[in-house]
């Protein structure tokens, strides 16, 4: 009987405990929408890849690559090696996925050739790379071979005098030297991954850590939330808003003065990042993160996040009622943004429709301005796009925290 | 002084008044107990007098001056110290007193220290606020209210749930507050309490004032005596109604009555096939006069 009881009293105290509820419901199946919308993208990475191949107009292999490559759906454009620069421009626009330049001014000898030059620019997805590198591969080494294969025709199989033999013997020499030369061909690099950078110079390829810790860094500064709401949820649950009424004080200064140590802890976080990067991976194995040019550019970005990120925490700090309600809408709310902005899935993999989606992310605008800066070495110039919104957002949720907060002031206070 | 005249409030969709044409005089440096059941318009009344809710009807009056003209320096003369700890946990007893003293633009560090001698807290100054007992709560939470050195204080509540030194600790200080002319407003379910620090009583009920005067005229009046007894087999609220008292909250019967009242109870009692444990029949006391008006008041 009394386990009865005590079941049904658990019952009645879930259906009454909405935030519990949600987390258990609602956040699930937010996720499984967002993500399963994120990643039904079917076509293989490569597909609609729209590439650029500059080349000797005189090389017919250039053409025979290209058709080979339309088949896998890549949309080439052929151009003259005279174009490369117009296309290395229109690649940083964002005009093109990738540059191919083959440098061999006609069908040489395996031997000779000179590897192809993939020009990319320093933000592009890694696996996304890799698919394209493989298709690029099986496509080129397919067109040479065959090419070669066609100049290959010789035959002696008819009669069987001393003078055939030794033709036979020839043939079989010859053979055996194309055989040597297309093992050799496998066996060397046909590509050269050359990364574009802003300036429109060749720059150093990006580590695998300059890829992963801008996204984790963005996603740790918007946390900042959590705090920021266990302390104003503490404020309206111990009466001590009233006590800061009953003071006359003003709810503007009261935010600003919310704002500064907070403001001050995002810097922290970016600046510990940076140097946890430079300083403690190395130590572990891993490559060190370093900033690629001036530093200036990244302390506005990280100015413009935390404003964002400051704006976002206050604007649920004052709508929740409880610290419990702070951490499902804030928390889940950040989860959302990430899982929708490209931090948890490239946004690359996104069908099309997603990817718009996406970029109604603060998350995403943060990780673009800093992969333009870290990745690409772009300059500010590039970002304050990115960054503009990111102020705006954060202004825009400041101004509605304030005006929730001023009226708050008025009326939740209590005796 | 501070003067309400005809103050009435209403809360949205709600079906009765809150505040019904309220009219009351607290004299400076006077202690007045605020009493009234759950729902009478206590709550109502105090924040309108600190200023928390805009007047809709009436008119609050401090030293001649409109409550809604009082300057914001004349405003921050007006203190609360809340049922709740009103304070931040995670700062210290000394940190807590210079951020409030701060939002009050009070730089005197003397006055601090004196308060924190005050209210015997100098041992624990360093700790945080959510490591302190609950009786060192009350005594940092009524300190920090003494922060603004106000000329009005409401004090609502504040020796709830804790021990009899932290009590009277408060206790002496409240009466130390209208020694030194601070116009006090208290609120307490301890009578005994209100009886003891204040000298003037407003009793409110279903939002009208329904009695206001001295402490001493109430407990000279009508030579009413307090009655409580404890029945076995335990009676019911509806019976206990029925004697004309109600249940408190150890369950014994309580009523005001005479000495003639007290021994017509006594046999009906007896006739309606109770024992007692106890029957006590004593003098008056603020306690009696409220539950005896209480049960007089007809809900309107």
């Amino acid at each position: 009987m009394m386990f009865l009881h005590a079941v049904y009293k658990e019952f009645r105290l879930l259906g009454r405990d909405l935030h519990g509820l949600a987390v258990l419901f609602a956040m699930p199946i937010a996720f499984m929408l967002i993500m399963s919308v994120a990643l039904s993208k079917d076509a293989e990475p490569h597909a609609g890849a729209q590439i650029a191949l500059a080349g000797a107009a005189a090389n017919p292999v250039n053409a025979a690559f290209a058709h080979q490559l339309g088949t896998h759906d890549i949309k080439v454009q052929e151009a003259a090696l005279a174009d490369t620069g117009r296309l290395k421009t229109l690649l940083q626009q964002g005009g093109l996925d990738m540059l191919v330049v083959n440098p061999n001014a006609e069908a040489a000898a395996l031997a000779d050739d000179v590897p192809l030059q993939l020009w990319i620019k320093p933000d592009t997805e890694r696996s996304w790379l890799s698919a394209m590198r493989g298709i690029l591969q099986q496509s080129y080494t397919q067109t040479r071979i065959n090419m070669l294969a066609d100049h290959n025709e010789s035959r002696a199989d008819a009669p069987a005098g001393p003078q055939a033999r030794l033709l036979r013997q020839n043939i079989n020499e010859a053979l055996q030297q194309t055989f040597s030369d297309i093992d050799g061909y496998l066996n060397q690099a046909q590509f050269e991954a050359i990364y574009l950078g802003g300036s429109g110079q060749a720059v150093q390829k990006p580590t695998s850590v300059q890829h992963s810790v801008p996204a984790w860094l963005i996603f740790g500064m918007f946390f900042i939330m959590i705090p920021l709401s266990n302390v104003m949820a503490m404020e309206r649950q111990t009466n001590t808003l009233t006590r800061l009424r009953m003071a006359q004080a003003s709810a503007g200064s009261l935010l600003l003065a919310k704002l500064v140590p907070y403001f001050l802890i995002n810097q922290l976080q970016f600046a510990g990042m940076l140097l946890i990067g430079r300083y403690l991976l190395p130590l572990l194995g891993i490559d060190a993160f370093t900033l690629s040019g001036s530093i200036w550019p990244y302390a506005l970005l990280s100015c413009a996040i935390s404003l964002a990120a400051l704006g976002y925490g206050l604007l649920v700090s004052v709508l929740a009622k409880t610290t419990e309600q702070a951490v499902v809408l804030g928390g889940g709310g950040i989860i959302i943004m990430a899982a929708l902005g490209g931090i948890m899935v490239p946004a690359y993999v996104m069908p099309d429709s997603m990817h718009t989606i996406s970029q109604i992310s603060p998350m995403a605008w943060a990780l673009q301005a800093f992969h333009q800066l870290l990745l690409n070495r772009h300059g500010f110039a590039q970002v304050q796009h990115s960054m503009l919104l990111l102020v705006l957002f954060g202004a825009a949720c400041l101004l509605l925290a304030a005006a929730v907060y001023r009226k708050q002031l008025k009326t939740q206070v209590r005796f | 002084m501070i003067r309400i005249e005809n103050l009435c409030h209403r809360y949205p969709a709600a079906a009765a008044a809150a505040l019904d044409s309220v009219c009351l005089t607290v004299a400076q440096g006077e202690a007045l107990g605020l009493l009234g059941p759950n729902g009478a318009g206590k709550t109502t009344l105090m924040s309108l007098l600190a200023g928390l809710q805009p007047v809709q009807q009436g008119q609050i009056v401090f030293d001649d001056q409109p409550l809604v003209e009082l300057s914001r320096a004349q405003k921050q003369r007006i203190s609360l110290v809340p049922q709740d700890f009103a304070f931040y946990p995670l700062l210290s007893v000394w940190e807590n007193l210079c951020f409030f003293a701060a939002l009050y633009g009070v730089k005197d560090k003397q006055h601090l220290r004196n308060l924190i001698k005050q209210t015997d807290l100098g041992a624990h100054t360093a700790k945080l606020a959510k490591n302190l007992s609950g009786g060192l709560k009350r005594r940092l939470n009524f300190a920090i209210g003494q922060i603004n050195r106000p000329t009005l204080i409401f004090l609502d509540e504040i020796t709830v749930g804790i021990d009899p030194e932290s009590r009277r600790f408060i206790l002496e200080n409240v009466a130390a507050l209208t020694a030194e002319g601070i116009t006090v407003i208290y609120t307490s379910h301890y009578l005994q309490e209100i009886e003891t620090l204040c000298s003037q009583i407003a009793l409110l009920n279903h939002g009208r004032l329904v009695y206001h005067g001295a402490l001493g005229d109430i407990l000279q009046q009508g030579g009413q005596h307090i009655l409580r007894f404890q029945t076995v087999p335990p009676c019911s609220p509806a019976q206990a109604a029925a004697w004309g008292g109600s249940l408190d909250a150890q369950g014994a019967v309580q009523l005001a009555t005479d000495e003639a009242g007290a021994a017509h109870i006594w046999q009906m009692v007896r006739q309606q096939g109770f024992q007692t444990a106890f029957f006590q029949f004593g003098h008056g006391s603020l306690e009696a006069f409220y539950l005896d008006f209480l049960n007089r008041q007809v809900a309107p």
